[in-house]
C-alpha cells in the first residue's frame, strides 16, 4: 500500500486527532474487507503488509504522533465505560484477548450470516503499552483473572456486571452465561494462540487459520447469541498483536540496542534511554499507566531463545488497535 | 428458575402499590424521577407509541387517555411527560427498543423539543381552577394573571392564554381530570364546573388550532363524562388501551409489558432454555388438550412468550377472573403475578393456576382476593380450604392417593371464580395445570381426581367440567362425609347397615311378627351379642323364629356353626336358621361399598331435616337406601339349619344347607317352606310324639326338648314354631295317635266313630295354652285317657319294613315317666341274628343280608373275637364310634 496525497496531507498537516482518525480509517479500510476462509492466511499476510506503509510512516517520519495516540484515539477501555453507562437495555461485553483488526472481517461476516444487527463497528485504541493487565486495570479490575466466576467485585467501572474469564471451548462458555442482565466475558483466545504459536515460525499463518475456523464456527456464534439474548453486545479486545515474524531485521547496532533493552519483549516499563537512532526504534511514552519505553516500527531482532513471531506491547498499528463491534440479535 | 429475577421494587416482603403518581411529596413521583429511571421500567406498548406520536411536532390534536382504573393511564401520561421534557433520553429509549423489537420505526420517531411541560394529578386538589395551575407553573403566569385580573372576567380569555403560550409553548398533562371535574360544585353562586367546562373548551381549541403552542393531554375513566365531551368536540386523539383494536396485539402488548415490568432480566433468558424447561408441560398440554399439530408451533411460541407464566394462566386471569370482577386490571395483574412468582417461582418450572395455593397467602392469592374484592370469592376460598381438609381427613393415605391435592383444588378454585360458561375446568385442564417436569400418569390422575371430588362437597359436575360452587353439592358432601371413617367411629354406620339387613330380610319391625331377624355383627364368631340391642339377645327372645344373618360365610361351615351354637347359645339351639351370604362375597361390615352406602343413607336422613337443602338430602336418602337395599336383597342365597348335633365333637356337627330362590323379605317365608316341605320329616316327628305320649310327657317339656338338638348324633327335627308344632300334634291327636290331657280339665282325643276331620275341627281351638300352662298339658297314649264308647287302639310304630312282624302289644299299663328319648329299649319285638367268625368285609355283607340299614336300631350287639394281641385290640377300640358305651371282657393269658 502506498500513501495517497490526501492521506499524506492529513498525516503531516492535520492535528493529531485528525491524523489518527485518517490512519485508523485507512487501516480499517484495509482490514474490514470480507475474507474467504480458504484464502485467509495469504490474504491476512497481504493485508498486514499493506498496513505496513502506515507503520513505516509512523516510525520513520511521523513518530511524534505516537505520544498523542493515548489522547487522540479513544481507548477501548474508555469507550467501553462510556457505552456501558448509556441508559436502557441490558449489556454484554465479550473481550477476546488479543483480537486484532485482522480478525475483524470474520466478526462482520459472521454477524450478518447469523442474523445479528450490527449497530456500530470501529477501531479503538489499546492501553499503552498494549498489555492485558493494563487494559484490566483501565476497567477497574486488578487483573484479568479477577473476572473469573464473577469475582470482579463492585469497585470496577462496569457496574452491575456479572463477570467470567475462561479459556474454554465456546460451547462450554455458553453454559456459563446465566440470565444476569449485564455480562462481561473475557476469553483468553486468541491471545493464548498468539503466545502458543509465537515460537513456531509460522505464527501468523497458523493463527489466521485458527481465527477463520473459530470465528466462523457455529459454536462461537451460538455463544455470541447467548450473550446477545436481550442484551446489546460489544465484541472487542484488550489489544491487538504484531506479526513480528514478518518484520524486517533491525540493523546490527539497533538490533543490539533493542535486544539489550527489550530482550524478547516489546516494551519496558519506566523511563529508559530510547537510544540514539534517528528515526528512533524505541519511544518513551507516558500513559495513565506510567512512563514506558516501547519498541517502535516494524523491526525484529535476534534474542535468546528466538524472537517471537507474534507479539504485542509495542508501537505498531495492528497491536494497538482493537475492533469494537456493537451488535444485537 | 433460570435465574429470572423480579425487579427490585417487587422483591420486598410486602409489595408496594404499583399505582403511578405524577408527583408526590417524597419526590419519587413519575415526573420527578429521571427520565432514564422511569423509562427503564416502561415497555413501548402500542398505546404509548400512539401517544408519543400524537405529541410529536406538527401534530395538532389534543390527546384523551380513556380507560378504567389500573390500566396504566398515569404511567402513559408520565411517559409522555418525559418524552417531551427529556427527548434525548426518550430517543435513546426508543432506539434501544427499536433494536430489541426489531422495529426500525421506533428509532425514527420524531420528538417535540423545547416545550414547558406542566403535569398535574388533579385529584390532589392543589388547584381550585385549571388556570391557577397554568399561571403558577408557567414562567410568565404571574404577568398574564395580572392582566386578566384587570379585566374582571370570571375566567381568563383565550387571548390571555394564547399570549401566555406564545411566550413559552407548553404541554399540559391533566391526570385524573374526570375525578377532579366530577367533584366540582356547580351552584349559581359557585359555578366552578361551568367555568372549568368553559376553560377546557378554550384550551382544547387552542390545542387544536395552535399545536405548536399547546399540547393538551387529559386522562378520563370513560368517554361519557362532560369532562371528556368538551374535548371530544375538537376530535382528540383517543388512547383507549385497545391497541388499535387488534385483540392479538392487545394481548401481546400487555403480556410483554407485564413481563418487562415484573422482571429485570426476562429478555436475557434464551428460548432454548425455556423450551428445555417446559418441554414436558408443553407436550402434555398438547396431548391432553388435543391441540392439533398445525397449532403446535404457535402454541409453543405462546409458552415461550409468556414464560414463567403459562399462557393459560394469563388468559384465565386477564379474560376471565379480572375482567369478571371489579379488578384494576393491569395494576392488579402485576401485583398478583409478582406475588405468585415470589412465592412459587423457585418451586415451579412454569407457573399455572395450580400455583395459587389456597392455604398459602403469599402465593398471590391474597393479592388476587384483594383485587377482586368479592365476598363470594372469599367465601368460595374458605369452602375450598374446607374441602381440602375434608379430603385429608377422609383419606388417611392422601399423600399417596392424592399427592397433588392442594394444587388440584387450588387450580379448580381459581378456574371456578371465572364467570360464565367458562367457569370451572375439565379434568384434562387440571392435569395440565399440575404437570411440571414429570408426566402425570393418566390413570393415577384419574384416581387422584376421583378421590378429591368424591371427598369434597363443593365440587359440582357441570357437563364435563368440574366447578367449585358456594352451595354444597349434597351428594358430594354426603359421600365425603360417608368416606370419612372418623365420623363413624361410634359404629353408627354398622348399626345402620345391620338395621338395613334386618329390614331387607324381615320387612319393617312392625311387620315381622313371625320371624326375629338378627343381623349378627362383624364379631359374630367371638362376641355376637354385645353389639346388639338387648332385645335382640337370646335371653330376650320370644316365640318368633330366629333368623340369624351372618355377615360372612365361615370356613368349615359345619364345625364353625356348631361351635358357635355351643359357645354362644345355651338353649333353643335347634330353632336357629342361619342365613348365609353368597359364596365369595365380602363380609357385610367390611365391604366398603356397603358401609359407605349405609353411612350415606344415615347422614342423608340426619340432614334431611336440617337447613335449606333438606329436601335434597331426603331425595338422596331415598336414593342411597334403595341402592343399599337392592344390594342387600341379592346378597343372601342360602340358609343353614342344624341337622346333627355333637356336643363332644363339634366337627361331627352337621347342618343342612339349602339354596334359596327368593330375595329380600321373601326369604323368611322361603326358609319356612323349605323347612316344612323338604327338611321336616313328619314320620320322625310322629315317632317322637308317640314316644313322649308313651311317657306321659308334659307338652311344655316336649316343646322345649324339640327346640334343642337331638343327642347322640340323631337327626334333628326342624323347629317350625310352637303354633305349627302344636297344630301338627293336634293332627296326630285327631288321627287318634295320641291323646292330650288339657290341665286335667279335658281330654282331647279322637272319639270312636269320629273321622279325623270331625275330630280335628272339634279339638283345633282347644289347645290355646302357652307358656307355663303347657307344663300342665300332658301327652298320653289314647287308651290311657278315660273314654266312653271305647277307644281306638294306639298304633305302635312299626319296625322298618322287612323286619319280622312284632307281636301285638299287651294290655296298656300306666307308663312310668321316662325321658322322651330313651337310649335303648325295649318294648318292641327282636330277632337275634348271628354269624360264625369271618372277615370284617364278610360281616358288612352279612349286615346287608340281614337288611340292617343305617337307621335300623339294633340292640345287645356282641362282637366276639377268639383271640388277638393287645395292639390289635387297641386298634379295634380306636375305630369304635364315639358317643356309644362299650363294655369289655376278655381272658388274658398269665405271664410265665
Amino acid at each position: 500500500m502506498s500513501l495517497d496525497a490526501a492521506l499524506l496531507h492529513a498525516l503531516t498537516k492535520e492535528a493529531p486527532e485528525k491524523a489518527w482518525a485518517a490512519i485508523i480509517e485507512a487501516a480499517w479500510a484495509q482490514c474490514s474487507q470480507p475474507l474467504a476462509k480458504d484464502r485467509a492466511p495469504a490474504e491476512v499476510t497481504k493485508r498486514d503488509r499493506q498496513v505496513e506503509a502506515l507503520d513505516h510512516f509512523l516510525s520513520t517520519s511521523g513518530w511524534d504522533l505516537w505520544p498523542a495516540f493515548g489522547t487522540a484515539v479513544e481507548r477501548t477501555s474508555e469507550r467501553l465505560v462510556r457505552w456501558w453507562a448509556q441508559p436502557f437495555g441490558a449489556k454484554a461485553v465479550l473481550i477476546l484477548d488479543g483480537l486484532s483488526l485482522r480478525e475483524l472481517p470474520w466478526l462482520l461476516q459472521g454477524a450478518k450470516e447469523h442474523g445479528f444487527t450490527i449497530h456500530s463497528a470501529s477501531a479503538s485504541g489499546s492501553e499503552l503499552p498494549g498489555e492485558t493487565d493494563e487494559f484490566a486495570r483501565a476497567l477497574g479490575f486488578s487483573s484479568r483473572s479477577q473476572l473469573q466466576n464473577n469475582g470482579a467485585g463492585l469497585s470496577h467501572r462496569l457496574p452491575k456486571a456479572r463477570t467470567e474469564c475462561v479459556d474454554m471451548p465456546w460451547k462450554d462458555c455458553a453454559q456459563f452465561v446465566d440470565a444476569s442482565p449485564n455480562w462481561v466475558f473475557w476469553h483468553h483466545w486468541p491471545d493464548s494462540q498468539v503466545h502458543d504459536g509465537s515460537g513456531a515460525g509460522q505464527g501468523l499463518e497458523m493463527l489466521s487459520k485458527d481465527a477463520a475456523e473459530q470465528l466462523s464456527s457455529n459454536d462461537f456464534w451460538q455463544f455470541v447469541e447467548t450473550l446477545a439474548k436481550g442484551r446489546r453486545l460489544v465484541i472487542t479486545s484488550d489489544h491487538g498483536y504484531a506479526a513480528t515474524g514478518l518484520f524486517h531485521d533491525a540493523p546490527d547496532d539497533q538490533a543490539k540496542f533493542l535486544k539489550d533493552v527489550f530482550k524478547s519483549g516489546r516494551s519496558k516499563p519506566g523511563t529508559s534511554n530510547a537510544g540514539s537512532a534517528i528515526p528512533p526504534v524505541a519511544l518513551q511514552i507516558t500513559s495513565p499507566h506510567g512512563p514506558c519505553l516501547m519498541a517502535l516500527g516494524r523491526w525484529k531482532w535476534r534474542s535468546q531463545g528466538g524472537y517471537p513471531t507474534l507479539a504485542h506491547g509495542g508501537l505498531s498499528l495492528l497491536e494497538v488497535l482493537s475492533p469494537f463491534v456493537e451488535l444485537t440479535k | 428458575m433460570l435465574g429470572l429475577q423480579l425487579r427490585e421494587e417487587f422483591r420486598s416482603k410486602r409489595l408496594k402499590g404499583t399505582a403511578i403518581e405524577l408527583s408526590n411529596e417524597a419526590k419519587t413521583g413519575a415526573t420527578q424521577v429521571a427520565a432514564e429511571q422511569f423509562l427503564g421500567i416502561t415497555y413501548p406498548t402500542h398505546d404509548l407509541l400512539k401517544g408519543i406520536e400524537a405529541v410529536a411536532p406538527n401534530q395538532g390534536r389534543p390527546i384523551a387517555i380513556i380507560g378504567e382504573r389500573g390500566l396504566g393511564k398515569s404511567h402513559l401520561m408520565a411517559a409522555l411527560y418525559h418524552a417531551v421534557n427529556d427527548p434525548e433520553s426518550t430517543r435513546a429509549w426508543l432506539k434501544n427498543w427499536s433494536a430489541t423489537l426489531s422495529d426500525p420505526k421506533l428509532g425514527k420517531m420524531a420528538l417535540r423539543d423545547g416545550m414547558l411541560v406542566i403535569g398535574e394529578s388533579l385529584h390532589r386538589q392543589r388547584y381550585k381552577f385549571l388556570w391557577d395551575l397554568l399561571f403558577e407553573r408557567h414562567p410568565h403566569g404571574t404577568y398574564i394573571k395580572g392582566k386578566w385580573d384587570a379585566t374582571g372576567t370570571p375566567l381568563p380569555s383565550d387571548q390571555h392564554i394564547l399570549e401566555l403560550l406564545r411566550k413559552q409553548p407548553t404541554m399540559l398533562l391533566l391526570d385524573e381530570f374526570q375525578t377532579w371535574y366530577d367533584g366540582l360544585t356547580n351552584t349559581k353562586q359557585f359555578p366552578h364546573k361551568s367555568w372549568a367546562f368553559n376553560f377546557i373548551q378554550i384550551l382544547s381549541e387552542i390545542a387544536k388550532e395552535h399545536p405548536e403552542l399547546l399540547v393538551l393531554v387529559v386522562s378520563v375513566r370513560d368517554g361519557n363524562t362532560d369532562a371528556y365531551q368538551q374535548i371530544h368536540r375538537v376530535n382528540p386523539v383517543q388512547i383507549d388501551f385497545k391497541a388499535g383494536g387488534s385483540p392479538e396485539r392487545i394481548q401481546q402488548d400487555r403480556r410483554r409489558m407485564l413481563l418487562h415490568r415484573l422482571f429485570e432480566n426476562r429478555l436475557q433468558i434464551t428460548n432454548a432454555q425455556i423450551e428445555k424447561l417446559t418441554a414436558t408441560h408443553v407436550a402434555e398440554s398438547f396431548r391432553l388438550l388435543d391441540v392439533p399439530s398445525s397449532e403446535h408451533d404457535r402454541k409453543r411460541r405462546d409458552f415461550i412468550e409468556t414464560w414463567p407464566f403459562s399462557p393459560a394462566l394469563l388468559q384465565l386471569l386477564e379474560d376471565q377472573v379480572l375482567v369478571a370482577t371489579d379488578a384494576q386490571e393491569t395494576r392488579d395483574l402485576i401485583r398478583i403475578l409478582a406475588n405468585l412468582f415470589k412465592a412459587r417461582g423457585d418451586a415451579s418450572l412454569i407457573l399455572t393456576a395450580a400455583d395459587f395455593r389456597l392455604d398459602d397467602e403469599t402465593t398471590g392469592i391474597a393479592a388476587l382476593l384483594d383485587s377482586v374484592m368479592n365476598q363470594h370469592h372469599r367465601a368460595l376460598r374458605e369452602k375450598a380450604l374446607r374441602n381440602i381438609s375434608s379430603v385429608t381427613e377422609a383419606v388417611p393415605d392422601h399423600p399417596v392417593t392424592a399427592p397433588q391435592l392442594k394444587e388440584l383444588v387450588s387450580s379448580l378454585w381459581l378456574r371456578s371464580i371465572a364467570v360464565g360458561n367458562l367457569a370451572g375446568a375439565d379434568p384434562a385442564t387440571l392435569q395440565v395445570d399440575i404437570t411440571r417436569e414429570k408426566q402425570i400418569d393418566d390413570n393415577g390422575f384419574s384416581v387422584q381426581l376421583t378421590t378429591i371430588v368424591g371427598n369434597s362437597f363443593n365440587i359440582h359436575q357441570d357437563g364435563s367440567r368440574l366447578i367449585f360452587r358456594e352451595d354444597e353439592n349434597p351428594q358430594a358432601k354426603l359421600m365425603a362425609c360417608a368416606r370419612n371413617d372418623r365420623m363413624f367411629s361410634d359404629g353408627a354406620d354398622l348399626a345402620q347397615l345391620a338395621k338395613e339387613v334386618r329390614y331387607v330380610i324381615g320387612g319393617s319391625e312392625e311387620v315381622a311378627r313371625t320371624f326375629r331377624v338378627i343381623a349378627l355383627p362383624n364379631s359374630w364368631l367371638t362376641d355376637p351379642w354385645t353389639a346388639l340391642d338387648e332385645v335382640e339377645r337370646p335371653d330376650q327372645w320370644d316365640d318368633r323364629l330366629p333368623i340369624l344373618v351372618l355377615p360372612d360365610e365361615p370356613d368349615k361351615l359345619n364345625e364353625r356353626l356348631g361351635q358357635w351354637l355351643k359357645e354362644h347359645l345355651q338353649k333353643r339351639r335347634n330353632t336357629i336358621r342361619f342365613l348365609l351370604p353368597r359364596a365369595g362375597s365380602l363380609n357385610t361390615f367390611v365391604d366398603r361399598d356397603m358401609v359407605i352406602l349405609a353411612r350415606a343413607e344415615l347422614k342423608a336422613l340426619e340432614w334431611s331435616t336440617q337447613g335449606t337443602q333438606g329436601s335434597d338430602y331426603a331425595k338422596l336418602h331415598k336414593k342411597f337406601q334403595t341402592e343399599l337395599r337392592d344390594i342387600l336383597k341379592k346378597r343372601f342365597d342360602r340358609f343353614a339349619v342344624l341337622h346333627r348335633w355333637n356336643f363332644a365333637d363339634l366337627s361331627q356337627c352337621q347342618f343342612q344347607i339349602e339354596h334359596l330362590q327368593k330375595q329380600g323379605a321373601q326369604i323368611p317365608e322361603a326358609i319356612e317352606q323349605a323347612l316344612t316341605n323338604d327338611l321336616f320329616v313328619p314320620e320322625d316327628f310322629e315317632e317322637l310324639v308317640l314316644e313322649a305320649a308313651a311317657q306321659n310327657s308334659p307338652l311344655g317339656k316336649f316343646l322345649r326338648e324339640l327346640q334343642e338338638p337331638r343327642p347322640a348324633g340323631q337327626d334333628c327335627i326342624p323347629w317350625l314354631g310352637e303354633t305349627v308344632i302344636k297344630e301338627r300334634m293336634l293332627r296326630l291327636c285327631a288321627r287318634g295317635k295320641i291323646a292330650i290331657n288339657l290341665r286335667g280339665t279335658e281330654y282331647l282325643q279322637a272319639l270312636p266313630g269320629d273321622d279325623e276331620e270331625t275330630t280335628w275341627r272339634r279339638i283345633r281351638p282347644k289347645l290355646s295354652y302357652t307358656g307355663r300352662q303347657l307344663e300342665e298339658v300332658f301327652l298320653l297314649m289314647p287308651s290311657a285317657a278315660p273314654a266312653t264308647g271305647g277307644a281306638t287302639p294306639a298304633t305302635v310304630p312299626q319296625p322298618p319294613s322287612g323286619e319280622p312282624p312284632t307281636p301285638p302289644p299287651g294290655p296298656y299299663p300306666p307308663v312310668p315317666p321316662q325321658p322322651i328319648f330313651p337310649t335303648n329299649d325295649g318294648a318292641r319285638g327282636r330277632v337275634t341274628l348271628t354269624n360264625p367268625p369271618t372277615s370284617p368285609l364278610n360281616l358288612i355283607g352279612k349286615l346287608e343280608g340281614w337288611q340292617i340299614g343305617p337307621a335300623t336300631p339294633v340292640h345287645e350287639i356282641k362282637l366276639a373275637l377268639s383271640g388277638a394281641t393287645g395292639a390289635q385290640l387297641k386298634e379295634l377300640l380306636k375305630k369304635l364310634p364315639e358317643g356309644l358305651a362299650y363294655s369289655l371282657s376278655l381272658d388274658k393269658e398269665q405271664d410265665g
